[in-house]
């Protein structure tokens, strides 16, 4: 044990320079603990201050579903996919599916955007949700006031409490929500009506168009066979060749039950001369 | 200030053990020193006084660790030597200090004064201004402690043997 308190002894023993470097600072004011202490202390609200907001925040880009907190003062909650930026005073937020929710903290100047391809609502101070589905883009307001700009053109202010639709600006979600309409055996003027909508910003001549109309007919087999034969006339009548044969089939059909082979014939010499095997199909001679 | 420097330091990092600035408490030590230097007696040992004021600081200095460890220290001195040597005899001396942690601020003090620093009890007892029974009592007991917990830092248990 006496070697191990030795090297205890030889190790912790003052060197010459050891008692130089004391005789030098015997005398001079001391490291103080208290202003580093508080150096350490500001350093530190300091990146606090600075770093905390960036540290909660979410980076810009894409957003996972669920809760998140975007910049201080403003919080979403998404079901789907979107993808936000900050801006100079808040988040700009792009909502490609499904349903985000969003909180912005009132009297914080905060501006926050949600765009969809048919609307863009703006909120200063206010809680929201906007949901995208086949009639377009849904705004229900929880508190607050919103500003909602349909790219339709409608502009209009909801209160809480209050919702708006503005309108899908896709013919091809136009003619989703028509077909959905007609399995779930909706009334037939709401199938016309988003038939309509979708005539209206589809190409003319185009195969969704086409196919529009198509779902047009349809829906008005039941409740009016005569207009629906009408509809597939002037389908035919002005060159539409989209499911052609399936349009000429069906036309023959709707006109043999409403005025036998008569009408059938008739219908089909007016619309679709190029298919008399039809009328042979149905027994006509 | 030469002939006491070695030995304050000494007494300071013994007594502080690893959480005291040893360069730090000296400094203080003899701030405090000058400052009663009217209280030397010149007709007396100034051992026991100087003693006195170390031990002071260095109980205040340890009181005061949990803070300073937050901020850099010098705890080591320098040591000039073979590299390997000062290697094997820097991990001797840190499993004793770490033994010696294990023992009270009284039985480290006369451990520190009699087996390391190697004085008889007699001269500890005047150092301290303690009676040398005291002294000895109090190492008998550190030597019981130190040869209990030993083996657990990995050290021989054949402490120096306590004097009648």
């Amino acid at each position: 044990m006496n070697a191990e308190l030795r090297a205890y002894r030889d190790d912790t023993a003052a060197r010459p320079g050891d008692v130089e470097r004391l005789r030098r600072t015997i005398g001079r004011p001391k490291r103080a603990i208290a202003p580093i202490v508080a150096g350490v202390a500001l350093a530190a609200a300091a990146i606090l201050a600075v770093a905390w907001p960036r540290a909660a925040a979410i980076q810009p880009g894409e957003l996972a579903e669920g809760p998140s907190a975007l910049i201080p003062g403003v919080d979403v909650d998404l079901v789907g996919a979107a993808a936000w930026a900050p801006t100079r005073a808040g988040a700009h937020l792009t909502l490609r599916s499904g349903e985000i929710a969003v909180g912005v903290a009132p009297g914080k100047g905060l501006d926050v955007a949600v765009q969809t391809p048919e609307a863009v609502v703006r909120v200063v101070g206010t809680a929201f949700t906007v949901r995208r589905s086949l009639d377009g883009t849904v705004v229900d307001v929880r508190h607050g006031r919103v500003s909602v700009a349909c790219v339709a053109g409608d502009t209009s202010l909801l209160g809480a409490g209050e919702t708006t639709t503005c309108p899908t600006a896709s013919p091809g979600l136009w003619l989703g929500r028509a077909r959905a309409l007609l399995e779930k055996h909706a009334p037939t003027a709401e199938v016309l009506d988003a038939v309509r909508s979708g005539l209206a910003v589809a190409t003319p001549g185009s195969a969704l168009a086409a196919e529009l109309r198509l779902v047009g007919v349809q829906a008005q087999v039941a409740d009016d066979p005569r207009a629906a034969l009408d509809e597939l006339g002037q389908y035919l009548a002005t060159g539409g060749q989209h499911r052609r044969a399936e349009a000429v089939h069906q036309g023959a059909l709707l006109a043999f039950g409403l005025g036998g082979c008569a009408q059938a014939q008739a219908w089909l010499a007016a619309v679709a001369p190029e298919a008399p095997g039809e009328a042979a199909a149905l027994g006509c001679r | 200030m030469r002939a006491w420097g070695a030995r304050v330091l000494g007494w300071c990092r013994r007594l502080g053990g690893p959480g005291v600035d040893p360069h730090d408490a000296a400094q203080d030590a003899f701030t405090t020193l000058l400052r009663r230097f009217d209280d030397l007696d010149p007709n007396r040992d100034p051992g026991p006084f100087v003693y006195a004021v170390v031990r002071g600081v260095v109980a205040n200095h340890r009181r005061k660790q949990w803070w300073r460890r937050w901020f850099p220290t010098d705890r080591e001195f320098a040591g000039v030597g073979d590299p390997l040597g000062d290697a094997s005899r820097r991990a001797t001396a840190r499993r004793v200090e770490a033994l010696l942690g294990e023992l009270s601020d009284e039985q480290r003090e006369v451990v520190v004064l009699c087996w390391v620093e190697e004085r008889s009890a007699d001269e500890v007892g005047k150092l301290v201004g303690l009676p040398t029974g005291t002294v000895k009592s109090r190492l008998r007991l550190a030597r019981e402690r130190l040869r209990e917990r030993a083996a657990a830092h990995g050290l021989e248990e054949d402490w120096p043997e306590v004097g009648p």
